[in-house]
């Protein structure tokens, strides 16, 4: 007892030790705490008392031993940490240092030359104005809404950020976004000068401005449509043209075509088109199948689904059918080789949009191919679809004024311009559409699929319609309609739920 | 006098010491854990502030058609994974318990898949699963077994997280590795003086003696599948099919909190995961009067 006494006044002990030790971690952790952006302010104050009281204590057991190395050291550190603490900015929320505003830029951009390009964009800004710093996050493109969710539930709010046009209406019902009607209209700024611009309004507001733009067509092989003795594709291919076609370039082991007796599904090696994209009704590529069979998805002003229509479950029953009755489509997972099936050569005729032959080019394909509308429907329903991306300013925005800025610089024709010359990236603004087109790269056909739809000349392109409760009518979608791709239903017998399931989600009330 | 000055400051010392870990459960499991209970009754996007919902979101789970439907998948997974992976993980450790020449080397490749991230894991086992070159189907070819669509399959899917699960047994083998040595020697030469074969000796000796192993195992196991997402999350690309037949209740709850903008019902989400896992585990340690044998308890050989 007198012994440990008396090593308790002696020095520093191992208790009084590891006490320090620990307050030295309690200061590290409290710190760390004080990272994020709305809440930083409050947590770094916060922080910085306990720490300051952990720093006073520390110093003050140091005090009352006798002073040694150790324990000058211990209270050093935690003083410096408690000060690191009190000390510690807002990372991500913007901040004004001296005459320059810090802003938050959010965008999914995760490959190595378009990162390159849009970096290049962000010194040009900032070469053009002094007074604004662009502090981008670019985000790999699986990750980016989750990440902005996140960012943003987090009071981290961005200054601009990248929005989908399938996302708008979700986004913009939830009173988060800027309208930018009046924005447009100080600065003189024509709407329609940007393409698909009605994708990006929402009650009658535009809330992002397009910064690219996809319209959709059919890509074909040549060399397998002349192997299955098809002749290539027009602008007036009809459905029943296609499936003709199609189910003679669909050839199993044994040579045998999908229209042959004797055909073995199980054993395809090549089909006649992808997979139609039916594990959601989100985006063109969905839309524009399903529309140009003849089917409808929502009434006027997408209060309600018309699913369970005839041409609907017509128009449903024909994309399930390419899979389990005609087998001119792949099931998933079916198949084994990575990458486009398309571009790999296992698939006679593809659905995409200009960015398809940049890929061709990119991946150095060899095969002959053209492009064509998508076929026409019932009583020759022709249906061309496209959509947008574009930028878009979240109300939390301390920095409305300069975002918009901003926004207005990376959609303008300059920046533009270098867009649409690496083809990858197709115009926001209408009259560089027909930039876009390069002889040589492009198919003779690129301009009547890809430009004139945009440039008002011959049938035009209508963005999918993007209800705000797309994210869980997608839900609703997987649930009911799975069963039909993979064979085991009918649509007929599968519309009745899910129709009453996306009446509810469509009849949700929304904050504005 | 002196004692009690020095019984402070030991005490004073101890909660200085735990501090650290008090302050970081305040704030990182005590705290959170409170929010999201008081975020039950909010309705909470994510993007704007949240408001007062009251009883909305428990209304909605009550009839909502996906609570049932993500718990029974979440169930299945459970009580076929647990049991064999516990299995598995007390066979190979008897396997590893014997003493012969680079037998640590031999342990480590075990525990390899244990330590192994679990996005890294997902994306090979889909390779495995892959219907047309997988492993899984080569392996069913040797046998004369048609090919089988795994994953993408409703009827398969689950299965192939089970199998995707036991992988990891390494955590629960090296448990039961430690208990298996902890067994006294003497009792197995008691078991042999009276006459007792190799299965006799495991199931009268040797299971007993490691039952608190095989009941850790068990309740850490279900606990932690309840909670399967991630393999589940990267593997369906989030969506839970085919036909959600792979649709695990916390998936389901992300959807909500992080997709569909409704945080206020996943926090009620978490909260029903978190009473059926208590009652689960509350079950087994009811139940463990029953079977599990604790040495100490008995007053035991020691």
């Amino acid at each position: 007892m007198e012994q440990s006494l008396s090593q308790s006044r002696a020095g520093v002990t191992r208790r009084r030790a590891l006490a320090a030790f620990g307050m030295l971690g309690l200061a590290a952790a409290l710190s760390a705490c004080g990272g994020s952006a709305s809440i930083s302010t409050q947590t770094a104050s916060t922080a910085a008392a306990p720490s300051s009281a952990a720093a006073s204590s520390a110093s003050a057991a140091a005090a009352t031993a006798a002073a040694t190395t150790a324990a000058a050291n211990s209270a050093a550190a935690a003083s410096s940490a408690a000060a690191a603490t009190s000390a510690s900015p807002a990372q991500s929320a913007p901040a004004a240092t001296g005459q320059q505003t810090v802003l938050n830029w959010f965008l999914p951009l995760s490959a190595a030359p378009e990162i390159a390009i849009w970096t290049q964009f962000v010194t040009r800004f900032q070469q053009a104005h002094p007074g604004i710093k662009i502090n981008g996050s670019y985000e790999a493109w699986g990750n980016y809404w989750t990440k902005l969710t996140t960012v943003m539930a987090g009071g981290a709010i961005p200054d601009v950020i990248w929005l989908h046009y399938t996302r708008l209406a979700e986004w913009a019902s939830k009173d988060v976004l800027v309208p930018l009607d009046s924005l447009l209209s100080t600065d003189k700024l024509d709407p329609k000068q940007y393409v698909f611009n009605d994708a990006m309004v929402y009650k009658g507001k535009m809330y992002a401005i397009p910064k690219d733009n996809g319209v959709n067509a059919m890509w074909f092989n040549k060399t397998m449509y002349q192997k299955a003795g098809a002749s290539d594709p027009t602008f007036k291919y009809s459905w029943t043209d296609w499936l003709a076609d199609v189910q003679k370039a669909t050839l199993d082991k044994a040579g045998k075509m999908a229209s042959d007796p004797g055909f073995s599904a199980g054993s395809t090696v090549q089909w006649g088109t992808t997979q139609p994209q039916t594990n959601s009704p989100r985006g063109e590529g969905f839309w524009t199948w399903f529309a140009a069979t003849g089917g409808k998805l929502y009434n006027a002003d997408m209060t309600t689904t018309l699913v369970d229509q005839p041409e609907a479950i017509n128009a449903l029953q024909f994309m399930a059918d390419t899979i389990t009755k005609y087998h001119v489509a792949p099931q998933a997972g079916a198949i084994s080789q990575p990458g486009d099936p398309w571009l790999n050569k296992l698939i006679a005729t593809t659905w995409a949009h200009h960015a398809e032959e940049f890929f061709y080019h990119d991946q150095k394909s060899d095969f002959p191919y053209d492009e064509v509308y998508y076929p026409q429907g019932p009583g020759g329903t022709l249906v061309i679809s496209g959509g947008t991306t574009g930028f878009a300013i979240p109300k939390q925005s301390k920095h409305q004024d300069q975002a918009w800025t901003l926004t207005t610089f990376m959609t303008g024709e300059e920046q533009q311009k270098v867009i649409v010359g690496q083809h990858r990236w197709a115009a926001g603004l209408r009259k560089l559409v027909p930039t876009q087109y390069s002889e040589g790269y492009n198919t003779p056909n690129y301009i009547k699929c890809h430009v004139d739809p945009l440039t008002g000349n011959g049938p035009q392109a209508v963005a999918a319609p993007s209800p705000a409760a797309l994210a869980q009518i997608e839900q609703a979608w997987g649930t009911m309609l799975d069963p039909v791709w993979l064979g085991k239903q009918q649509a007929k017998d599968v519309v009745a739920p899910l129709k009453q399931q996306m009446d509810q989600m469509l009849q949700q009330k929304t904050p504005i | 006098m002196a004692s009690s000055k020095l019984l402070r400051s030991e005490r004073r010392d101890a909660y200085l010491m735990l501090l650290p870990w008090i302050v970081g459960f305040l704030i990182f499991t005590a705290g959170p854990m409170v929010a999201s209970f008081v975020m039950i009754f909010m309705n909470w996007s994510l993007l704007t502030p949240p408001t007062w919902a009251g009883l909305q979101n428990l209304q909605f789970l009550v009839h909502d058609y996906y609570v049932p439907l993500a718990l029974g998948n979440t169930a299945y997974y459970t009580f076929l994974e647990v049991p064999l992976h516990v299995a598995i993980a007390l066979a190979v450790a008897l396997l590893l318990n014997a003493r012969v020449p680079f037998m640590g080397i031999h342990r480590t490749i075990f525990y390899l898949p244990t330590v192994t991230p679990i996005v890294a894991t997902a994306l090979l086992w889909g390779y495995v699963f892959n219907p047309q070159f997988g492993l899984a189907n080569a392996v069913l070819g040797w046998f004369g077994i048609e090919p089988l669509r795994w994953l993408n399959d409703p009827a398969t899917s689950k299965l192939s997280f089970v199998i995707m699960g036991l992988w990891g047994f390494g955590s629960g083998m090296v448990i039961f590795l430690a208990g298996l040595q902890g067994i006294p020697e003497s009792l197995y030469e008691a078991a042999g003086l009276d006459g007792a074969g190799r299965w006799a000796r495991f199931w009268h000796v040797t299971l007993p003696m490691i039952t608190p192993m095989v009941f850790f195992n068990l309740v850490l196991g279900i606990i932690g599948s309840f909670q399967i997402f991630s393999s589940a999350y990267v593997i369906t690309n989030g969506q839970g099919g085919p036909a959600d037949s792979t649709l695990f209740f916390v998936l389901y709850l992300f959807r909500n909190g992080f997709q569909f903008f409704r945080m206020g019902y996943a926090s009620a989400l978490a909260w029903l995961l978190f009473l059926v896992i208590m009652a689960f585990t509350l079950l087994q340690l009811w139940l463990s009067k029953r079977w599990v044998y604790y040495e100490v308890d008995r007053g035991g050989l020691g």
